[in-house]
Formats: C-alpha cells, structure tokens, sequence
C-alpha cells in the first residue's frame, strides 16, 4: 500500500512530525496505564507529567535519544485499548503506525495484565513487523508473585522482548540496543502467524484475502488488506482497484452481523494462548492480597467513606494552613518591599511618571500579587494531590462517589476533577483528560468552575468575616463566617450537580458516552518524583498562564485609573455607568468594573474593589495612589466598605457571584484548547455567569420585598 | 429604586419566555424549525416510504391506509398518490397503488438514509434508543444523498441499522432480506453474579451498541472470558470487577448487558 500513500517526507509534514535531525523514528504505542509516559521520559530524559492513571496522554510527546551513536526521534502515541480507529485517540495512533511509517514501534505491554494487553500487541503487528516489546512494570509483577517469562514471550511473539521497570529504570538501556538492533535490520522480527478468526468469519476472510492477493499479487499484508476492506474502511479501500473493493463488498454481506464481537474473541483467544505461553512460572498473586485488603477498607460504606473525607479534609486544610506564612512573606517580598525597591529605582533612571505608573504600578504590582497569592497554596495542593493520584488511591474515590454522579449523567472521575479546581480551575480542566467518555468529559469541563478556586477563597473569607460574621454573638464570630464560607463552596457542589444533570438532559443529551472506570493497582509513591513533577507540570505551567494574563490586565486597571476624560478618571465614568446594573443586583458600580478587569486572576478582585472605592469615592489619600492595588487589614476595609454604602446584603452578594461568576481568562483559554469549541467555551463562560447574575438579582429583590425596602 | 416586587415579576417572566422559545422539542425555536421544513416533499418521501414496506409486506395499498398511515386527510392522500403517478414513481389508480421502479429505488433511497441515521445515532452518539427512530423520522427528509454517502463512509459503509435491519446500498440493492431474529432475553447476566462469583461470559446482548460495545469488546468481555465480582462501592453500583488480570468497575447497567453462563455451569 505505501506506493500509493504520500511519500514518508510529505506524510511526516502532515503528521505535524519535522524529518530532520535524526537517524531513525520511532513510535511508541500501548494501552492506558501501562507506564508508556514513564517509559517515555526514561528513554528521552524528558520530564513528561505521568500518572496512575488512564488515558493521560492526549496530545502528542515527541522527544529524541541516542543509542550507539544513532538519533532516534520518540514519538508518544495515545493510549489506546484497540486500533479500530473509532475514537481520536485509536485514530491518531493508527494513522501514525500506518502512515508514518516508524521504522521501529515500541510496544509497551503491562506484564500484570499482559492479555488485554496482547490484543492491542497483535493488532500493531497485523500492521508492522518491526515492533520491539517493552514488558513494562516487571517490579509490580514480581511483587504480585506474577511471573512472566520475557524469552518465551518473545519465541511466541517473534519480536525482542525487553523486560523492564521504567520507574526505577530497569532494562532502559537495554530497550535503547534493542530498538537500534530493529532500526538498522541487524535483528529481523518474524511476528507470529495472523490470528485465525471462528470459522463462520475465517472462510470469508479467506475469500476475501485470496482476492486481495490475485487483484495485488506484491502486497505483502493481503490478510490486514482483506481485513479492512471488510470492515468499509474507506482509507484502504481508496488505495485499492474499484473491482476488488467491489468484490469484497459482495463478501461483506454474508458475513455475520456481530463480525467485530468475532474478530475481539479471536484476538483474545490468542492472547489467552500467548500468554499461557509466556507465564510458564504463574504463582499465586501475593501482592494482589494486599491490594485487596485496602480495597476493603477504602471503598466499603463504614469506612471508605469517612476515610476519603478525611484524608480531603486534610489534605484542604494543609493546603490553608500551610499557605498562609509562605503567602504573606511572599507578599511581604514582591508587593511591599519590590514594588517599592522598583519605584525608586525608576526614579533613579528619571523615567517618566507615566512609564513608572504602567509598569511599575500596574503590570509589575498585579501580577506580584497574583504571584504571591496564588503560588503557595497550589506549591501544597498539586503535591498531594499527585501523591495521592501516584498511590493509585483517587480512582478508588472515583469508584465510592460515581453512584451521586451517575444519577446526574456524569462520570465519578468528576469528582477529581472538582477536587482540583479547589485549587486552580484551570488545573482542574486540564485535568479532566482522565475521563475518556466524550459527554461526560463535556460535563466536568462545563461544570468545573464551580469548584471555588483557591483564587477565591480570600474574597469568600473577608467578605465572610467582615459581614456575617459580625451578626452573630462575638464568640461565635469565627465559626459564623466559617460556616458562611463552607456554605458557599457547598452551595458550588449543588450547582455542579444540578448544572451537570441540566447540561446532560439538554445540550450534552447527544455526545457520545462509554463508561469504564479502571483501578490500577496500589503503586508505592515516589515522593521526590511526584514533587517535582508536580511542581514543574502543573504549578508551574498554572502560574505562568497567570502571570501571562495578569500583567496587561495591570496596564488596563492603571490605564483606567489614571487617563482622565472630562475631568474624572474613564474607571470613575465606568463605575457611574455600571452603578444602575449594580444597584439591581445587590451589587454596585465598582464591583462589576473590578470584575470585568480582574477577569485574569481572581486573585486581584479584592485590591482592585478597594482601589477603585477610594478612586470613586474622591479619597484617593486613602489609598496607595491612583491605579495602584492595595490591601488593608480586615477591620479597616470593613470601615471603608461601609462608608462607600456597603451593607450585609452587598457583602452576601459579592460572595454568591465570586462564586457564580465568568471563569478567569486562564481557565477560559484552557477550556478552548481542550475543547478545541467555540461553542462549549461560550457555554462553560456564560452559564455561570448569567447564574451568577440571576441568583444576585432574585436574592437581592426578595430580601428588599421582605424588609419592605 | 426600581420595586422589588415588580422587578422579580418581570424576571420571572423573562425566564419564562427564554423556557418558551428554547425548550427542546417543544420550544417555539423547535417549532419554527420544524414548520420551515417543506411540507409537501416530506409527504411524498413519506408516502412512498409506506408503498414500500406495504409491498415487502406483500400487501396492496388503498388510498385511505395512506392517509391512516401519514395522519392527513384521505382526500389529501389521493393529491399525493396522484402527483407520484404523475412523476411515474406510483402506478395504480383507484383503490389500489404499487410501486414503479423508478418508485422502488427512491422509496429505497429514503429508507436508507432512515438506516444509516439509526446506526449513526446508535454508533457514534450517546442518545437515548428509544428516540432513534423519531430523530432519523426527521432528519432523513434534510439530507442530501451526498450527505447520506459521506455518513455511510464516516460509519464504515454499516450493513445493518442498529433494530438488525439491513441497509440498502447506495446504488438501490438490498443483498440481505431476511431481518434477524432478535435474540432471546438473557436468562441472567454479569449484574447478576454474587460477590465474589466467578462466571462465564456468553455474549453481549443487543442493547449494548456503538462506543459501549467497542469498550466492553477491548477490556476482553468475548464469549468465553472469566470474570469476577471482586469489590463492590458503598451503594452497591458500580461494581469492581476482575477482567483478564485488570479491575474493572461497570455499572450496573452496562453489566446487565453481558449475558453469562447460568447458575451451575459455571466454573
């Protein structure tokens, strides 16, 4: 077939792979969670995020490595149960083993479950013979007392078989020699005799590879051809002579209807064969035991459940507790004394006022205060929480909580993704990869702003204090405004369910849907692995996405303050123009412009309302000067609130819509680029937002009717 | 200050019309839709739709069971019967009709269109099976044969719509006539399998179709495959099970798909 398919140079453009630079390509393809991305980094040194997890890699890793003198360019294939390419995922895996034409395939196999993982094996080698088996997770199976053996795999597979343990780098290096061995043709695999299918298929498959083979007698993979041309696959059969795509249609029909419910047994049927080959020294599972005891534990109802709220429980309150110190000596560093040690040394330089304010004041202050508040908590909460996801431990979470989910239309992994939006939502959507069912991988992306980011929490928790604590007896002050603030963040999980439940009756009602949920076995963490990774592949990358946008939203904020038309400030006319709208929805002027300019980072709402207060309010010697954000302590942004007309209502409302409420452009970009939709970006921006809106409205006007106002 | 009273009473309305216009099916924008649609083809296609199946029924079709059929008035069937005449797509005057050739191959044209959108929505889109019909009822009259073919090859030129029917091909054949039997209800399936039962997979039933099936099918659910009920979650559904080697948790739904081997045969 390569006669007909675009040149290897041209098909690598179309494939978005650039052909310079090395010796041999070299694909890399296996199921979910079978530690492709950790085998990945091993052999390229490259630090892609891994996980225990299913389906982590969505896009494409490519990285390069040298083995005796040879570049190889490592190209990471999604994680794929099948090659039927009826999903993206199968899709893009197929079409680079088909069109890319990798000189060699590496195929990561799970050599604790080593026959579902045969099936994709003998599916790659329907395609190429030039395949070199890594047999990944060796330490697991040893420690399960499951023993497989690499050399009777490879004499009934006819490929090398490398057994290894990416994690702690066993049999790397020996990999590397043995895709070398494969490229340059110095090893020859002879892959094992196709598999044959029941007889009521196998006849016609016959039939139809017999015409395959008198209409193209040089075709080397007639029995792949005959394959695909029965399942209608219109790639090959374009590439074929119309007469023998028109033969093997008249085959087609009397093929029996379940024909793919055959070809799955058949394959498995082999695999069962070549795996009882391979496991000559099968023992009892040891580990497995184990595994099953804190099974027990973990997801029964007396004690799964307490014990996953706990360990959340701890896990938010270190991420609180523990952020506070870092947080106000970051503060301390970057706002306090940075700004300052900035501002004079713009003055040293004799740069103009308005330069020093743009920069200095604005770009430079908002995104120092994005910084400092949003990098300590996240330093803690990704940590853990990746540590908690390497143990193997999250999926069980997934198992006790997906019965809540099912009944909205949604998928229990959801309730990690949630769980990470608490600290970032953008960090929450990239995670929703781990959900491979279309419409409910929508549903957690759509829904995840409702998880109140740790951006958030500042605004809940002054606002709190400040104007329900209050109400209550002194003593109960604190717990009062507690109570407010864990109101409202369950007042978020409400709406996530109810939204999901509305979005999976209507709008989502099409999109496809497959739910499996798999609990990979229990993985003893790797804490310096897991910190980094976690410090670099979501803190990080969360934090620079931040500060890409914090920065000319502090240019906008101090333009705003300081370019005067008609004598006022244009922030001062804005606000006058929003204070109508404001009044209706509880809210005022000031807040509604704070929102819509801080759309960057939520972090920067609070000092941008109080700025914006003393600009308004004709008191800018209140504050630290036109343009320039700021924070008091509570007791005084409480006297400035009241003065500007602040009442309990207007600090309730602030709450319900920094709650319901646009997410931050961070969040919104990164729904746009795992959606690649206008469509699901408009509806995961505007829905909470007009919710935000209508609850502010219809609290506001039923308080006023009840108090006679 | 704007009343509360009155501000609320205008908002509820304002919720009220959005409801109006936006609710599916039955929202005034669904409405609109479906009456911008040209009545009169969706009438003829109808029609000889109907002439078809009569006739592979083997029966003659009066005037009046078209108008049965299609809920119009008979009169209005008659206008029908006669433009098709005309068109030389119906023969017959009178009381009975039958099909022309020419009849035949459109009347064929539509129901495979009506197929292939079946299979589609069965195959590639999570709605719910007992909305199929009426969806491809509607969206049949909108495509274009063109369109028609490209939704064949994107769905791998399907020989049957999801109910076992088989799909007429492009150029007007129907290779297979025969429906398949639908197999008999499953004596017992995995939902049913005890705590910690080991049991024997015979087949996945019919109703698990498209992206379920293909799932199940690459986890190793094939006739044959041993499977045990190892760990239930708190409320009992989903349930962990050990498929070849992995847990694997399946609702309750998706394991009352896969038929098992009943009580005593199994290992």
């Amino acid at each position: 077939m390569r006669t007909r398919l675009p040149a290897r140079d041209e098909s690598f453009v179309q494939l978005g792979v650039r052909s310079d630079g090395f010796d041999h390509l070299v694909a890399l393809a296996g199921n979910p969670n079978t530690g492709k991305s950790t085998v990945f980094n091993a052999l390229t040194g490259l630090r892609q995020h891994t996980g225990n997890w299913p389906g982590k890699t969505v896009t494409r890793a490519e990285g390069l490595f040298t083995v005796g003198g040879d570049r190889c360019k490592l190209i990471d294939l999604p994680g794929t149960y099948s090659l039927q390419a009826t999903s993206t995922d199968e899709e893009v895996a197929r079409d680079f083993l088909l069109f890319g034409a990798p000189d060699v395939t590496v195929l990561v196999l799970d050599a604790t479950a080593l026959e579902r993982n045969l099936n994709l094996a003998l599916q790659v080698l329907e395609i190429t013979p030039k395949v070199v088996v890594c047999l990944n997770l060796m330490d697991e199976a040893r420690r399960r007392g499951i023993g497989v053996d690499p050399e009777a795999l490879a004499a009934v597979l006819g490929v090398p078989v490398v057994p290894a343990a990416a994690r702690g780098g066993e049999g790397i290096e020996a990999l590397r020699a043995a895709i070398r061995a494969v490229a340059r043709g110095t090893v020859v695999p002879h892959p094992v005799p196709p598999v044959p299918f029941a007889p009521v298929v196998e006849t016609l498959v016959q039939e139809a590879t017999a015409a395959v083979q008198a209409a193209e007698p040089d075709r080397p993979n007639a029995r792949w051809v005959a394959l695909r041309l029965l399942d209608g696959d219109e790639r090959v059969g374009a590439a074929m002579p119309p007469a023998l795509v028109a033969a093997i249609d008249a085959i087609r029909w009397r093929l029996p209807a379940d024909f793919h419910d055959h070809l799955a047994a058949g394959r498995f049927a082999a695999a069962e064969r070549l795996a009882r080959a391979a496991r000559p020294t099968a023992v009892a599972e040891l580990g497995a035991a184990l595994d099953r005891r804190l099974d027990r534990w973990l997801t029964s109802p007396a004690t799964g459940l307490p014990l996953m709220v706990a360990l959340l429980a701890v896990v938010f309150w270190l991420t609180i507790a523990g952020a506070n110190v870092p947080s106000a000596m970051l503060a301390d560093l970057l706002v306090d004394r940075g700004h300052v040690w900035l501002g004079t040394m713009a003055a040293a330089l004799h740069a103009p006022d308005w330069l020093r304010g743009l920069l200095v004041d604005g770009v430079y202050l908002a995104t120092a205060w994005v910084v400092s508040v949003m990098l300590p908590p996240m330093a803690i909460f990704f940590p853990l929480f990746t540590l908690l996801e390497d143990l193997g431990y999250l999926p069980r979470v997934a198992f006790n909580l997906d019965a809540a989910f099912r009944r909205v239309g949604a998928h229990g992994k959801q309730a990690l993704t949630m769980c990470m939006g608490f600290g970032c939502n953008a960090a929450g959507v990239v995670a929703t990869r781990i959900i491979d069912s279309p419409r409910e991988r929508l549903v957690a992306i759509i829904t995840n702003n409702f998880s109140l980011c740790n951006g958030r929490w500042p605004t809940q928790i002054l606002m709190a204090s400040l104007f329900v604590g209050v109400l209550a007896p002194p003593a109960l002050a604190g717990l009062v405004s507690a109570g407010a603030v864990v109101g409202v963040t369950l007042l978020g999980v409400a709406t996530m369910f109810l939204a999901s439940w509305a979005l999976t009756r209507t709008v989502l009602r099409g999109e496809a849907t497959s739910f499996s949920l798999e609990l990979p076995p229990y993985r003893p963490p790797r804490l310096w692995q897991t910190l980094y990774t976690s410090v670099i592949d979501r803190t990080l990358i969360v934090l620079w996405r931040a500060i890409v946008f914090a920065a000319p939203a502090g240019a906008v904020i101090w333009l705003l303050a300081n370019v005067s038309v008609a004598g006022a400030p244009v922030a001062v006319h804005l606000i006058r123009l929003l204070e109508p709208m404001g009044l209706l929805l509880g809210l005022n002027g000031v807040i509604l412009l704070a929102y819509v300019v801080a759309i960057p980072a939520n972090e920067i709402v609070i000092p941008t309302v109080l700025m914006l207060t003393v600009l308004a309010g004709g008191v800018p010697e209140a504050g630290a000067g036109a343009g320039v954000l700021f924070e008091l302590d509570p007791a005084a942004i409480g006297t400035l609130l009241r003065a500007d007309g602040w009442t309990t209502l207007t600090g309730v409302n602030l709450m319900l819509f920094s709650l319901l409420h646009n997410p931050c452009s961070t969040t919104i970009h990164t729904i746009w680029k795992e959606t690649g939709s206008a469509r699901w970006t408009l509806l995961a921006t505007l829905l909470p937002v007009g919710l935000g809106l209508s609850v502010c409205f219809v609290v506001t006007q039923v308080v006023r009717l009840l108090l006679g106002a | 200050m704007i009343a509360p009273g009155p501000a609320l009473l205008v908002f509820a309305l304002l919720v009220l019309a959005g409801l109006a216009v936006a609710w599916p099916q039955r929202g005034l924008a669904a409405r609109l839709r479906r009456a911008r649609r040209d009545a009169r083809r969706i009438g003829i296609e109808d029609t000889l739709k109907y002439l078809y199946h009569r006739e592979t029924e083997g029966l003659a079709v009066h005037p009046d069971a078209v108008a049965g059929a299609l809920a119009i008035r008979p009169g209005a069937a008659r206008d029908l019967l006669d433009r098709l005449a005309a068109a030389g797509l119906v023969a017959g005057a009178g009381a009975t009709y039958a099909l022309t050739t020419d009849g035949r191959q459109e009347a064929l044209r539509i129901v495979r269109t009506h197929r292939l959108l079946e299979q589609y929505l069965a195959d590639r889109t999570g709605v719910d099976p007992t909305e199929w019909h009426a969806l491809a009822e509607e969206a049949e009259h909108d495509l274009t044969t063109e369109e028609a073919e490209a939704l064949a090859t994107r769905l791998g030129q399907p020989r049957f719509d999801p109910h076992g029917e088989p799909i007429p091909t492009a150029d007007g054949a129907l290779p297979v006539t025969t429906v398949r039997p639908e197999p008999p209800p499953p004596e017992r399936t995995l939902a049913d399998a005890a705590p910690g039962e080991t049991v024997r997979v015979r087949r996945l039933t019919s109703a698990c179709h498209g992206p379920q099936r293909r799932r199940l099918l690459d986890l190793g659910v094939v006739p044959g495959t041993r499977i045990t009920a190892e760990l239930a979650s708190p409320g009992g559904d989903p349930v962990a099970y050990r498929i070849r080697g992995a847990l694997i948790a399946l609702r309750r739904q998706q394991a009352a798909w896969i038929e098992i081997d009943g009580p005593g045969r199994a290992a």
